[in-house]
């Protein structure tokens, strides 16, 4: 028997690896898939995001917009959060202390309707939530990717993720989540385009308000290992979840400075959960800087203080995308390897903030 | 094993960094069994990039963590079997990719060309419980709950691909003990 393994193990671990090929394949999926970073101006790094182009080709090929666009729009009985249902503490707390904002409204195109049920806005994160009803059993993958968005009539490019979970086979429920939050207004209209992979489109148009009951605590903590001059700029607190907001300045190595983290413990001892996040950078002068920010579960309104240590936290492999003001892409070649080689023994000091400023 | 659970936690919330780091761990153990099945590079790629646009925008519906290896196993054999079904077209060793091996390792050519030939000259249901069971080290229990079919299947199908590779392989590298667990 353990020849047998031995053989057919040895084989097929011989089977060469085009290493190279595969992390391009897994760069451009993730790219094109997840939602776009927001493009600046000037030259900056996309991260992670992203996926396969060839698979998106397909299924978005004949998704061709229909003119019809007199839908029936109506009111339709809620069937209970969403919100409540995702195993995101922050959001499951803001719907049922209900501080999220109820939409409950539905479009109907050819017998397939999606309601956007509700919507959570303020300083730490904005989330929409939807179920979508189908006449007859369309798969997990029907709506595709994240949906389109518009801020006032115009196109907003966003970092976020969507999640979809299927409650029946023409029942699922939705949550798209949009990190990238800098510039939106405290109020605006939403427009909001779903896409199915029949060519079926659902558009909504939702005025949104920012919640003003976040808390931002100033920390301008500042401190320097392995070249990378961090400082944590300040805190949000909010009924939703917890976000801790950075910039760092490295030399040129390849945005080693994404590859931060945070724990952030409270003074019983509690880690933390950690969400999304994502980060902006720009190189000038050879030197990179770059602006960020992570999220995290909320805290209890009797945390006082919080722990906080910054860390590396690096892929096994891999390399980042630049984009240029333009959007042409080019794959940093060997940019992990650089960047593990600088990044393996930065340690940072753990630092105390108080909530109580 | 932490690391990569709370990778996976992580990717399920929307984070795209921890999924590129998860598919880094995973890409060479996925691509070697997609190859198992195309046995030629082009196809490979084709079923390795599929499989990661599949995983990445369904990750948030693994159920348990610590199966995420097992879940993504599932998406790559069901990719490539999917795949070579709508190909449907005989596949033989190009000479691009017998030079291609040769320029990379150097050694045991034609063993492991041979071994690869046999094991794509076999059925889908036999490679694929010899790479669940040889490869990536699966007991019969394992891949019968993995395959939703009974254990007796399994070990039935364990033992016919190899009495079928044995014999394409003329008994070269398998031999099997009389008193095998399976």
């Amino acid at each position: 028997m353990r020849e047998k393994i031995h053989a057919y193990k040895e084989q097929v671990d011989r089977i060469p690896v085009p290493t190279e090929k595969l992390d391009d394949i897994i760069t451009k999926t993730v790219r094109e898939v997840a939602p776009q970073r927001k493009r600046l101006n000037k030259t900056k790094l996309v991260y992670s995001t992203g996926a396969a182009v060839v698979a998106l080709g397909i299924l978005f090929s004949s998704a061709a917009v229909s003119p019809a666009m007199a839908n029936l729009v109506s009111k339709v009985p809620l069937i209970g959060s969403i919100f409540a249902t995702y195993g995101d503490s922050g959001l499951k707390q803001a719907s049922e202390k209900g501080l999220t904002t109820v939409i409950g409204e539905s479009q109907d195109v050819g017998g397939n309707a999606i309601t956007v049920n509700e919507v959570y806005y303020d300083g730490t994160r904005f989330t929409i939530g939807y179920t979508l009803e189908t006449k007859e059993a369309v798969g997990e993958h029907y709506l595709g990717s994240s949906p389109d968005l518009t801020v006032n009539g115009e196109a907003f490019g966003y970092a976020g993720s969507s999640k979809q979970t299927q409650i029946t086979p023409t029942l699922a429920t939705g949550i798209v989540d949009i990190d990238a939050m800098n510039d939106l207004p405290q109020e605006f209209k939403l427009g909001l385009s779903f896409q199915g992979e029949d060519g079926k489109k659902w558009s909504f148009s939702l005025p949104i308000s920012e919640r003003t009951d976040t808390k931002r605590i100033p920390i301008h903590h500042q401190q320097q290992a392995g070249g990378i001059d961090l400082t944590v700029s300040d805190v949000t607190l909010g009924p939703a979840g917890l976000v801790v907001s950075f910039q760092a300045v490295t030399e040129e190595i390849g945005y080693l400075s994404s590859y931060l983290e945070f724990k952030v413990v409270d003074e019983k001892g509690n880690e933390l959960g950690a969400y999304s996040g994502g980060s902006q950078g720009k190189k000038s002068d050879g030197k990179e800087y770059l602006t960020g920010t992570r999220r995290f579960d909320p805290v209890t309104a009797d945390v006082k203080e919080l722990t906080i240590t910054p860390y590396m936290s690096f892929p096994t492999n891999g390399g980042g995308v630049e984009m240029d003001g333009k959007g042409k892409e080019t794959l940093i070649q060997s940019a992990m390897e650089t960047i593990q080689k600088h990044g393996k023994n930065i340690k940072f000091h753990t630092f105390t903030i108080s909530l109580q400023k | 094993m932490n690391k990569t659970l709370g990778l996976v936690a992580r990717a399920k919330t929307g984070d795209s960094e921890a999924f590129q780091m998860l598919m880094h761990q995973e890409k060479a153990n996925l691509y070697k069994m997609a190859f198992v099945y195309t046995r030629n590079e082009e196809d490979a790629l084709e079923v390795f990039q599929e499989t990661v646009y599949k995983a990445l925008i369904s990750i948030s519906t693994v159920k348990d963590d610590q199966y995420f290896t097992t879940w993504l196993t599932r998406i790559l054999i069901n990719t490539a079997i999917a795949y070579l079904a709508k190909k449907r077209k005989v596949i033989s060793l190009s000479k691009d990719m017998i030079e291609n091996i040769r320029d990379t390792e150097g050694v045991r050519l034609e063993e492991r060309i041979d071994l690869l030939e046999a094991m794509g000259e076999l059925e889908e249901k036999y490679v694929t419980v010899l790479l669940l069971r040889f490869y990536k080290d699966y007991s019969v229990k394992q891949i019968a709950a993995f395959l939703d079919c009974p254990e007796g299947t399994v070990k039935t199908n364990i033992h016919r691909g190899l009495t079928l590779l044995r014999k394409k392989l003329k008994g070269e590298y398998f031999h099997e003990r009389k008193n095998s667990c399976l």
